[in-house]
């Protein structure tokens, strides 16, 4: 029997991926969606072709559903849908502040609903190989780690505060920290340091839109993280994931997109144009064969919680202008 | 044009040689290490001297390429005795010493030109001129990263008392340039970390915030396998980006070997660029595109970077008082 996923929100500018992924499984059926803007949920509903339902109606059709609600109605959410689903998937990050994302952890808990954090970088083939030559001790003692993401600015409600809950260091360092966490298994940032950038690159933002962190983890790295939306519109691609570890046995670099073809048409933009796995595809097929079975999510709530704390100390640093501990 | 070289090592090799492709007479050389001296003065037709006083006396221009804990005497002599100079980078190990330097240019009004060489890489040269001219608005963030392998091939780099460790020699390059870049730097906070190894190696994390809101990302390390010398800079302002990563030169040499033979000196060498600059400024063709003040400032953001290192606290810089 097909697994039955509904969307709660599709507000998230990776519904689409996600949608499009669920709609070719063979083992899935999307039955719905819902929105709390009525004219976003029928607009999604007639481009995919499924039913917009009521949220609760939709919930009790759904074997696991998918959050994709702007960041701040993931707790809400998340209430309505435990206990009555197997299985949740809620974008990063999991929340945006301490109390929601404990809220949820305890109710995961208690209801014995699984929630799986949305982090597909940790699906990259390069940063799997990684992990594996950190597992063999090909670096010897790894000293540094140096880590970006940047990324276009997204617009849209990603950039209003009481919908986000921050803009680029919140959107940014959970994936980057999330990796760190995964690649070395039982570490944790232990004190961080930001500098912050508002309206740095886009003038009017209202939002911060670039943001360079340095942080020390617990098996003795230093790192640094740099979240900036800093990529224009011209930029041949719209962002990037790399990582370089430097150990006392040598370095070595991951930079998760650049498997791509540089393509200059004529009448068009010149771009770099990815052919590596498709990430979201991935964390997908992950997420569904968690749903069908009884096995732990790969990604937990509490992974997702411990990313977006690194995110809040960061924005805390930026107000005392001295790092912050974590934790 | 007559120049007197302080410090017979690689750098002031490197300079005396350039000197002389400019046209310029290396008139004496004078090491503490007389043998290295002697072997330099061989090359490039010069005398080697015995003291300072005596180099000073000779020359019209000295150019000091010695360790940076001996870099106040000479050239203050020299200042002080109207002879212009020319002085490796950082302009000193210590903020009295670079202070002392800048004040006896100004007040015997004998100029002092720091060999800040980045500024005279043509890429980066290009670069600062694209974010001077409006190419990319206001600049926002500033990253770059200045990476080569550990010092080990003996002398005082790896010592921290005399080069001050990657952040002072390494990373005020980046320093200076960010500055030219983005204006006065406001605050800085580093993490530095050194291993014994072997191989040892050193590298530092600075993250800067600048008086107009911009913020930057400098790293400088010593640890890349023998043969790996890196720099990458990217600035994104509000109107778009640039950036330079050299892993791709317009001229590069590879040998089974496994030898790197040097390239050729050709006009767009930076140190013969910088040399030129400054002579064409000691001969009133040209106005310096980088002052005594400009490394003092340069050399006052390396030194709260260690302190910042040492202690682990960001480190608000006091510039308007230096």
């Amino acid at each position: 029997m097909s697994l039955r996923v509904g969307f709660l929100g599709v507000g998230h500018v990776h519904t689409a991926s996600y949608m499009r992924h669920l709609l070719r499984h063979p083992d899935v059926s999307v039955i719905g969606l819902y929105d709390w803007d009525a004219q976003r949920a029928a607009t999604d509903a007639e481009r995919w072709g499924i039913p917009a339902l009521g949220r609760d109606e939709l919930i009790a059709a759904s074997d696991a559903v998918v959050i994709c609600a702007e960041n701040v109605h993931h707790r809400a959410l998340f209430e309505a849908a435990a206990g009555k689903v197997r299985a949740v998937l809620c974008e990063k990050p999991i929340a945006t502040t301490m109390t929601d994302a404990r809220a949820m952890l305890e109710l995961a808990e208690r209801t014995g609903t699984r929630l799986q954090i949305a982090f597909p970088v940790r699906y990259a083939i390069p940063l799997m190989a990684l992990k594996e030559m950190l597992a063999r001790g090909d670096l010897g003692t790894v000293h540094t780690a140096r880590a970006t993401n940047h990324g276009s600015m997204p617009g849209g409600w990603f950039v209003q505060h009481e919908l986000s809950g921050g803009g680029a260091v919140l959107d940014h360092t959970v994936h980057v920290v999330d990796a760190l966490r995964w690649l070395w298994p039982g570490v944790e940032v232990t004190e961080v340091y930001a500098e912050v950038g508002r309206d740095l690159l886009h003038p009017h933002l209202g939002s911060d839109d670039a943001g360079l962190l340095s942080f020390t983890l617990s098996n003795g790295v230093m790192a640094t993280l740099d979240t900036s939306w800093s990529r224009p519109p011209s930029y041949p691609i719209w962002g990037d994931v790399t990582l370089e570890l430097i150990g006392d046995q040598g370095f070595t670099s991951v930079d998760v997109f650049s498997q791509n073809v540089a393509l200059a048409p004529r009448g068009g933009a010149y771009r770099w144009a990815g052919y590596g796995r498709d990430l979201d595809g991935a964390l997908i097929d992950d997420f569904v064969d968690m749903a069908q079975g009884d096995r732990a999510p790969s990604i937990t709530g509490e992974d997702g919680l411990r990313a977006m704390e690194v995110a809040l100390a960061a924005y805390e640093s930026e107000r005392t202008g001295q790092p912050v501990a974590v934790g | 044009m007559k120049i007197g070289i302080i410090g017979a090592g690689q750098l002031g090799r490197s300079h005396a040689l350039r000197w002389r492709q400019l046209g310029a007479t290396v008139d004496a050389v004078y090491d503490t290490v007389r043998p290295s001296a002697e072997r330099l003065a061989a090359d490039v037709d010069g005398t080697v001297v015995d003291s300072v006083e005596e180099l000073i006396r000779r020359v019209d221009v000295v150019d000091v390429n010695t360790p940076p804990t001996a870099h106040r005497e000479p050239p203050v002599a020299a200042l002080q005795a109207g002879r212009p100079v020319v002085c490796e980078k950082p302009l000193a190990r210590n903020l009295a010493d670079g202070r002392a330097m800048v004040e006896a240019s100004e007040a015997t009004g004998t100029p002092l030109y720091v060999a800040h060489v980045v500024r005279f890489f043509p890429e980066y040269n290009h670069l600062h001129s694209l974010v001077a001219n409006g190419a990319i608005g206001k600049p926002g963030v500033y990253r770059s990263s200045r990476l080569g392998t550990y010092p080990q091939w003996g002398g005082w780099f790896a010592d921290e008392a005399e080069s001050g460790g990657v952040i002072l020699d390494v990373m005020i390059h980046d320093f200076d340039f960010a500055r030219w870049c983005c204006g006065e730097v406001t605050r800085i906070f580093v993490r530095r970390r050194r291993w014994a190894g072997p191989p040892p190696g050193e590298h530092a994390f600075a993250l800067l915030r600048f008086a107009g809101g911009a913020i930057g990302h400098i790293e400088g390390g010593w640890n890349r396998p023998r043969g790996i010398w890196t720099t990458k800079i990217e600035i994104a302002g509000d109107g778009g980006l640039v950036e330079v990563d050299n892993s791709a030169p317009p001229l590069a040499l590879h040998l089974h070997s496994g030898n790197r033979p040097p390239l050729p000196v050709t006009e767009d060498d930076p140190y013969l660029i910088e040399l030129g600059h400054f002579m064409d400024c000691l001969e009133g063709r040209a106005q310096p595109i980088v002052t005594a003040r400009d490394a003092l400032a340069a050399l006052e953001i390396s030194l709260a970077g260690m302190e910042s290192a040492r202690t682990g606290r960001a480190v608000t810089l006091s510039h308007g008082e230096v």
